[in-house]
């Protein structure tokens, strides 16, 4: 357990910049997610960090030691690959004994045939045994130590490659896209069990993923990142509910964020097609802004509701099971909505029945001309704020 | 339904051609080696396994096979061991190296034959390139460097540089039988290596990089551990794929033979090749050269069957 501080990372290939300035503080024992959309070079950072591609300039510090000239082997970093990475001519306890094997056995002791005999070979190798054996048990893989990658499921392969990368007892794990070969189901248990081995082993996760669910699902730590930068950096909470920008609330969260086109007049009014909102933004110039609301901060009311805001066309409905997905076409112009109801309203809309449009009061987030976030003034305190109300 | 036979039907084409182009040709072969049959001749006697008793107990033969085998012992382990060190070389290579490949690839493509009239010239014993290099080298620091006087123990006018720069004579390479065989195996790897260059070059590539990167940061730290971890395990299917074409192309070697000792001096290199041909060709010897045609054959059998049931068993196939 140990913290990594990764400063002022550039990157560039040939003429493209991959990295600009990344600046991120990695504290020890957390779990922290890389997220963002494919090139975003979320992928490079973690090798960077890993020492397997070296930074065009920055500094990469683990447990306060600059380890810029270091190369990989001697980081004490474990990675676990997207395509696992496991040696196809091995057996899972041998995959998972050669990272001890390179570490606690002289060059002498590793020579073919005749290295296993030399003085101390013998007991080392029983400690590596034994290390792996428990390493196996924790992974629950213990039956499957004979057996060769290529006769083991995608979710086997995957908790060898973790057991690998496990008995070294690194100074933390760095994982690239781990769970994408996986199937969804498999998927879905593996966050579980990613997560319960994260709060045993206290260790520190590096995890880059483009899947948000992911990142929001396991991490104590997301970073959003796109075009090279490091855009927000928060619990995964906070940046789901409270997003920097327009940008990182259109990509975290699914459905996509709803985005409506504003405008913000001088005295902080933000007007929505035709509707004022009730927040005013007191710092900002009058300008055209968009209004982000999330479709479960939208909810469809009967038409003759005080609450109506805005009145559409269903064109889809998704429906989840749990969720029902309205998507709806504004009236007024191409603007289209999701909005998430219960299952039973599915039994209310068909394809081209008009729908009115409530949204929950204060939930809106809105972001300027350029896609930052514009703050609305605090909020008074009352009753009403968590009743359904016109915003 | 369609009939049971229909299957039958739909391979018949193929198993016919397989029958008339590959299997027939080989029973006829097996048919002659136990006759005295002469091209033009009306008929041919039947002579048992005569032709089989000649083989194995006339001197020349025993020669045949000596060469042979010789010939595969050294160029086999020598021009795979070379290819893959080139392969490797050329990959680390961050530039230069389609060069290389180029270069090493040249003795590949060009015709073997053209090659051997290059190479009688270069190992002509007073006008060769290869006599005049070692004769200028004589009495400067080259023939110090090679004459090993400088190893101790090791007396310098003794080895073979040394007397040969004493004599002022340099072996006749391909007219002395004791240099003959050698000079062709030196050939024979000269050709085969690059070959062989390319496919571990192929093999080379279809390493996965993130395996690489996995021995990296399991702590392989040395160039040696990457190779024996990752490297040369992923490299299996290319290594028997490689010994079993090249074993099978020394087996065959012909060109050079012919074009440059006939397989002299006195049968030290008398390559099977060269026999079925100086038999059955230029002697119209048709049933001794069908016996050592099958014989031949049997040899390539059993490098297959080698390479089926030996090797194949230990190697990843992925």
């Amino acid at each position: 357990m140990s913290h990594i501080q990764v400063n002022a990372i550039e990157k560039s290939f040939a003429d493209t910049k991959v990295l600009q300035g990344v600046q991120l503080d990695i504290r020890g024992g957390e779990f922290l997610t890389l997220v963002g959309p494919s090139g975003c070079g979320k992928s490079t950072l973690l090798r960077i960090i890993a020492g397997l591609e070296r930074q065009t300039s920055g500094d990469v510090v683990i447990a306060g030691r600059n380890v810029n000239g270091v190369r990989a082997s001697e980081r004490d970093l474990a990675m676990v690959f997207q395509s696992y990475a496991l040696y196809p001519h091995l057996t899972v306890r041998d995959n998972m004994m050669t990272p001890l094997r390179l570490r606690d056995l002289s060059k002498a002791q590793r020579t073919p045939l005749v290295g296993r005999y030399l003085p101390g070979s013998k007991k080392k190798l029983a400690g590596i045994r034994e290390t792996v054996e428990e390493t196996a048990d924790i992974l629950k893989i213990r039956e499957l130590l004979a057996r060769k990658p290529g006769q083991l499921s995608g979710g086997q392969r995957q908790r060898a490659a973790l057991g690998r990368a496990m008995v070294r007892r690194p100074v933390a794990f760095l994982m690239d896209e781990p769970l994408s070969n996986l199937d969804a189901a498999l998927r879905v248990h593996m966050r579980a069990e990613l997560t319960d081995l994260h709060r045993r082993l206290q260790a520190t996760f590096v995890y880059v993923t483009h899947d948000q669910a992911e990142a929001l699902t396991m991490s104590s730590r997301v970073a959003v990142m796109m075009d090279g930068r490091i855009l927000q950096l928060d619990t995964p909470m906070a940046v789901y509910a409270d997003p920097v920008s327009r940008r990182v609330a259109e990509f975290i969260g699914s459905p996509k964020i709803n985005i409506l086109p504003g405008r913000l007049d001088s005295a902080g009014r933000v007007t929505v097609l035709g509707h004022s909102m009730a927040r005013r933004i007191t710092d900002a110039a009058a300008q055209s802004v968009s209004v982000g609301i999330r479709p479960e901060h939208l909810i469809d009311v009967p038409t003759d509701s005080d609450a109506a805001e805005y009145v559409g066309v269903v064109r889809r409905l998704e429906h989840l099971g749990s969720d029902l997905y309205i998507h709806a076409s504004l009236s007024d112009g191409q603007e289209m909505l999701i909005i998430r109801s219960d299952p039973d309203a599915a039994a209310r809309y068909s394809y081209g029945d008009p729908i009115t449009i409530a949204q929950v009061k204060g939930a809106a987030l809105i972001f300027d001309d350029k896609g930052d976030r514009l703050r609305t003034a605090p909020k008074k305190e009352s009753a009403g704020d968590d009743a359904l109300e016109v915003a | 339904m369609a009939p049971r036979s229909t299957g039958y039907w739909f391979t018949a084409p193929a198993l016919t051609l397989m029958a008339i182009i590959l299997l027939l040709p080989v029973l006829i072969a097996a048919g002659l080696s136990f006759t005295d049959y002469s091209l033009g001749n009306q008929s041919a006697n039947w002579v048992g396994a005569e032709n089989y008793e000649k083989i194995v107990s006339r001197s020349t033969y025993q020669k045949m096979f000596t060469a042979s085998i010789i010939y595969v012992l050294v160029v086999v382990p020598v021009s795979v061991v070379l290819g893959l060190g080139a392969a490797l070389l050329i990959n680390s290579l961050s530039f230069g190296g389609d060069l290389y490949k180029t270069i090493f690839f040249l003795p590949v493509m060009a015709a073997l034959l053209a090659m051997a009239i290059v190479w009688e010239f270069a190992l002509h014993n007073s006008v060769g390139i290869v006599n005049e290099m070692f004769q200028a080298g004589c009495g400067t620091i080259i023939e110090w460097v090679f004459n090993w006087g400088w190893i101790p123990f090791v007396d310098g006018s003794q080895t073979w540089y040394g007397r040969n720069c004493a004599s002022q004579e340099f072996p006749l390479w391909l007219r002395d039988r004791n240099y003959a065989l050698a000079t062709i195996c030196f050939i024979g790897i000269w050709q085969a290596f690059g070959f062989n260059m390319v496919l571990y070059l192929a093999g080379l590539t279809s390493i996965p990089r993130e395996l690489l990167q996995a021995a990296e940061m399991d702590g392989a730290k040395s160039a040696w551990e990457r190779f024996r971890l990752v490297i040369w395990p992923m490299l299996g299917p290319t290594t028997v794929f490689v010994v079993t074409i090249t074993s099978i192309r020394s087996f065959q070697v012909f060109d050079t033979i012919e074009a440059l000792t006939q397989g002299g001096p006195s049968k030290s290199t008398y390559v099977m090749m060269y026999a079925i041909y100086e038999k059955a060709i230029q002697q119209n010897l048709m049933g001794i050269g069908a016996a050592i045609t099958i014989v031949f054959l049997g040899f390539v059998l059993v490098i297959t069957f080698m390479q089926r049931y030996l090797v194949e068993r230990r190697v990843h196939y992925s």
